[in-house]
């Protein structure tokens, strides 16, 4: 099985490069048949690669523990499903899976768009032919997942997976993240094509633009997943570290917002083509470089990028990437000119450039701070990293002009706004604001930070429900409607706009979550059974100590009764476990705090298990409280609704994607 | 074996699969109009959703009456020209 | 105006660096350079030598080990919980101040154990 699956790949090889060839054949002789042949053998590629991903699953389920890749990645203990997830556990089996989805993508838009743009098509083939051709080098020759085991004893069981990967929230995050990291292959293959065609107008950026989205949505979402099993299973309490990894899938959503953003400018005034450009090209990279960072070492340690051939491969490809991009840009320059000038820095264009600009701002602020070890270490000697403190500082300021923005966009008018209606759009958020702002100062806030965010928190608010309820007014009027049903065909008649509006008080609702960090308490004890501690206005006591044993792994359970102003609010079980308990080898044994949480909408209450005496019976207790966390959760879901209602397909004529 | 005999079986599927419209000729018209006349179809059709938005906004109350006559003006401007395009390729 | 705000932002983040630079420095560099910037905190890694972690008699979460390095060995103590892989032996990290005997570690890190490259002959005695 696993022999048929690294030979499939190797068909696969041979009839990407085929098909890259046949299509440069098609466009010199203007043959049909090429590209007809050509359309097929990419497709017979999408077959194959499928087949050889259900190889590997089939492999993975079944325990085949001959295949490196299965004996590292799963053991005969390991649950079914994380069988199956074992595929992108390692680096082999998910470079693979990258391949995949590329293969399902590209085999949609084929079929897809397999009637129209004629001209666009053998291009946009052309290229995703060639980044699944980089991809099916890398598993065919670089990191190939159907290696067999190289031991001279039989291997009988695997290594399984680690525990803490073993949870539901693993089981979405990478694909959804893969999801996003390969989607952005599309747009950038129909960019590339329209610069070869030089047809740089809006057919590309319309056909693109539900891709964008989706795309777009899932690296958001996978984003999202990653905080979420951060703060649930880490027990750091937090849910964003700055951390490389995550920065390094945060970029490319930051310049992929800017471009849903500015392709909405280039299809209605087709006004900065140069600029979209530049954009879909540095996501693209940004995204493989994020592949890339992810699945090595190489900003924690430098030597980790020459371990394996993979750092320099992935470099030359992007290089590639940049250079042929690069070049079509600079030859096609003139056609992407545009006479269209900015007449008004009070209009909605203006609006969106601004947003544009930084949104790439706090890209490069990221990308700066990320890369700054390894920059630091190559001219001075020393590794400097710079922490949290950083990214905070720099962007959170930058993140308020950003929401900033998101309010006074529906406010202005293209071109300009005339100045009754500034006053007429901003006076009802311009108060509301304030209006917060002065309650909220009267709960005794004081700091600056949490003030403006709260004043741009409301004032972002107002600006939605004023939009929305403009509309229902004017259907009501109209129409006579009742408002609800006014509502929904409002909605329904201009999805992209009031999508919009929900993704954006998704966003608000974020920002309302971030202000809670500013009052986050937290604290930690040495406890003996009985001891009462205090934090934040609870009163806690560790009432009991327990101990279990279980199927995969061993635990100790306190029980912390959680009391506030004399009543009753929880009992939270925080857990100490060890896992591979049995394990002869001490080394082998893997702790893991399991931590307890009691969520409100004002704040959570979140324990960990540190640590045990079991001579004394004394335990190290970390209690947190983090205030109005739910609420990134809440935007996080109106995230995902406001896409889901822009993706919504409608009766419409304009059919993009 | 199973390996050796799957991997030829799947390679001839393929070509077969891929090999088939080298014996299936068909025409299919790329000229360079129907593109053209796509593209204008297109950018008309963005031009009345602009339209129909500024409309709805103008209604809505978000801009006043000023802003709204300098960007209708300019749009239907837009779309007559278009539409002479149109007209004029399909001359041709 | 693009330009305007390409170096505004440069000017932006290189204040933001100014301000939370962490030096990733080994045992001897510490000890001998940090009398010339009192306060500084540094970042540095190194493994835990064997049997030198000590707990507090009364407080779990007071502790001190002793931090080993290319042959150099500088005691830490950090009073927090400490995270699940850390005992002997394990490769850590840690950000602190040092006061010229001590380092007063307040952040402390395992060596991320998520990506498992183990040795296979374990598989034999691992259940």
């Amino acid at each position: 099985m696993p022999v048929y699956g690294a030979s499939l790949l190797s068909i696969s090889l041979g009839l990407a490069v085929l098909t890259i060839f046949l299509l440069v054949f098609f466009l010199r002789r203007d043959d049909d048949r090429f590209f007809f042949v050509a359309q097929r053998t990419s497709l017979s590629v999408c077959f194959l690669v499928t087949l050889a991903t259900v190889t590997l699953l089939a492999s993975l389920v079944k325990g085949d523990f001959d295949v490196d890749y299965v004996a590292r990645y799963t053991s005969l203990g390991t649950p079914t499903l994380y069988k199956f997830t074992a595929i992108w556990a390692g680096q082999s089996g998910s470079l693979l899976f990258w391949l995949f989805i590329l293969c399902c993508y590209s085999a949609v838009v084929l079929l897809q768009n397999r009637n129209r743009h004629e001209k666009l098509m053998p291009y946009v083939i052309m290229t995703l032919a060639v980044v699944q051709t980089f991809f099916l080098l890398l598993v065919n020759f670089v990191a190939n997942p159907f290696s067999p085991v190289e031991a001279n004893f039989p291997v009988h069981d695997g290594l399984g997976l680690n525990p803490l990967l073993q949870n539901p929230t693993m089981a979405i995050h990478p694909p959804m993240l893969y999801l996003g990291y390969v989607g952005f292959s599309v747009p950038f293959a129909f960019a590339i094509a329209a610069l070869f065609t030089r047809q740089l107008d809006a057919v590309w950026v319309r056909s693109i633009r539900r891709w964008t989205l989706f795309t777009w949505l899932a690296l958001g979402l996978g984003i999202l997943l990653g905080g979420w099993w951060a703060y649930n299973e880490l027990g750091w309490g937090g849910y964003w570290a700055w951390d490389p990894v995550e920065n390094a899938s945060f970029m490319p959503w930051l310049t992929g917002t800017a471009f849903i953003h500015s392709i909405i400018i280039q299809e209605k005034k087709n006004m900065l083509k140069v600029w979209n450009m530049i954009l879909i090209f540095v996501t693209f990279v940004l995204c493989i470089f994020g592949t890339f960072l992810t699945r090595s070492g190489i900003v924690s340690s430098v030597h980790s990028f020459t371990a394996s051939s993979l750092g320099p491969m992935f470099l030359t490809f992007v290089f590639l990437i940049l250079v042929v991009s690069i070049y079509l840009l600079l030859t096609r320059l003139d056609d992407l000119k545009t006479e269209r000038r900015l007449e008004s820095f009070i209009s909605r264009e203006s609006g969106f450039l601004f947003n544009n600009v930084i949104f790439v701002s706090i890209c490069f602020a990221v990308l700066w701070g990320t890369m700054f070890p390894i920059v630091s270490e190559a001219v001075t000697g020393t590794q400097i990293t710079v922490g949290a403190p950083f990214f905070n500082q720099i962007t959170i300021p930058i993140g308020l002009i950003l929401l900033f923005l998101a309010g006074i966009g529906p406010l202005l008018a293209w071109r300009r706004t005339s100045k009754e209606s500034l006053i007429r759009n901003f006076s009802i958020p311009v108060l509301t604001g304030l209006g917060t702002v002065v309650v909220v100062m009267g709960f005794g806030v004081r700091a600056v930070y949490p003030l403006v965010t709260v004043f741009l928190t409301a004032f972002v608010t107002a600006t939605v429900v004023l939009e929305f309820w403009r509309g229902v007014t004017v259907r009501t009027r109209k129409f006579g409607e009742n408002p609800f049903i006014a509502l929904l065909k409002m909605i329904s008649k201009n999805r992209s706009r009031y999508g919009g509006y929900i993704v954006h008080m998704g966003i608000v609702f974020m920002f309302v979550g971030f202000i809670g960090k500013a009052f986050d308490k937290d604290k930690e004890w040495s406890m003996l059974v009985g001891d009462e501690v205090h934090i934040a206005g609870y009163d806690i006591v560790l009432t009991d100590l327990n101990e279990e044993e279980r199927p995969n792994h061993f635990a100790w359970i306190a029980t912390l009764d959680v009391v506030k102003e004399g009543k009753d609010v929880v009992s939270l079980h925080p857990e100490k476990r060890i896992y591979f308990h049995r394990n002869p080898n001490p080394d082998r044994r893997q702790p893991h705090s399991e931590l307890s949480l009691y969520s409100t909408w004002r704040e959570d209450v979140y324990s960990v298990f540190g640590g045990i005496d079991q001579d004394k019976e004394l335990l190290t207790i970390k209690i947190m409280v983090n205030r109005l966390v739910r609420f990134v959760w809440l935007g996080s879901y109106l995230l995902l609704f406001g896409t889901v209602i822009s993706l919504w397909p409608s009766r419409g004529f304009v059919k993009g994607a | 074996m199973f390996a050796t005999i799957m991997t030829v079986l799947t390679f001839v599927v393929v070509l077969v699969f891929s090999v088939q419209p080298l014996f299936i000729s068909r025409g299919r018209s790329r000229s360079s109009y129907k593109v053209t006349a796509e593209a204008l179809e297109l950018r008309k059709l963005l031009l009345y959703e602009q339209i129909k938005e500024l409309e709805l906004e103008y209604e809505m109350g978000s801009i006043s009456s000023a802003d709204f006559q300098l960007n209708r003006s300019e749009l239907k401007r837009e779309v007559s020209t278009v539409l002479e395009k149109m007209n004029s390729i399909s001359l041709e | 105006m693009i330009v305007a705000v390409a170096l505004l932002m440069i000017v932006w983040v290189g204040l933001g660096i100014e301000g939370n630079e962490l030096p990733y420095v080994t045992i001897r560099e510490l000890t001998t350079n940090y009398e010339k910037k009192p306060g500084k905190r540094f970042r540095l890694g190194g493994n835990v030598k064997e049997g030198s972690i000590l707990h507090n008699e009364d407080d779990l979460l007071a502790l001190s080990f002793v931090l080993m390095q290319e042959g150099n060995q500088l005691p830490v103590s950090y009073h927090k919980i400490v995270p699940d892989m850390f005992k002997d032996g394990s490769e850590v990290v840690v950000e602190g101040i040092y006061d010229g005997e001590y380092f007063h570690a307040d952040n402390l890190m395992t060596k991320c154990a998520s990506r498992y490259e183990g040795d296979l002959r374990d598989t034999e005695t691992s259940l």
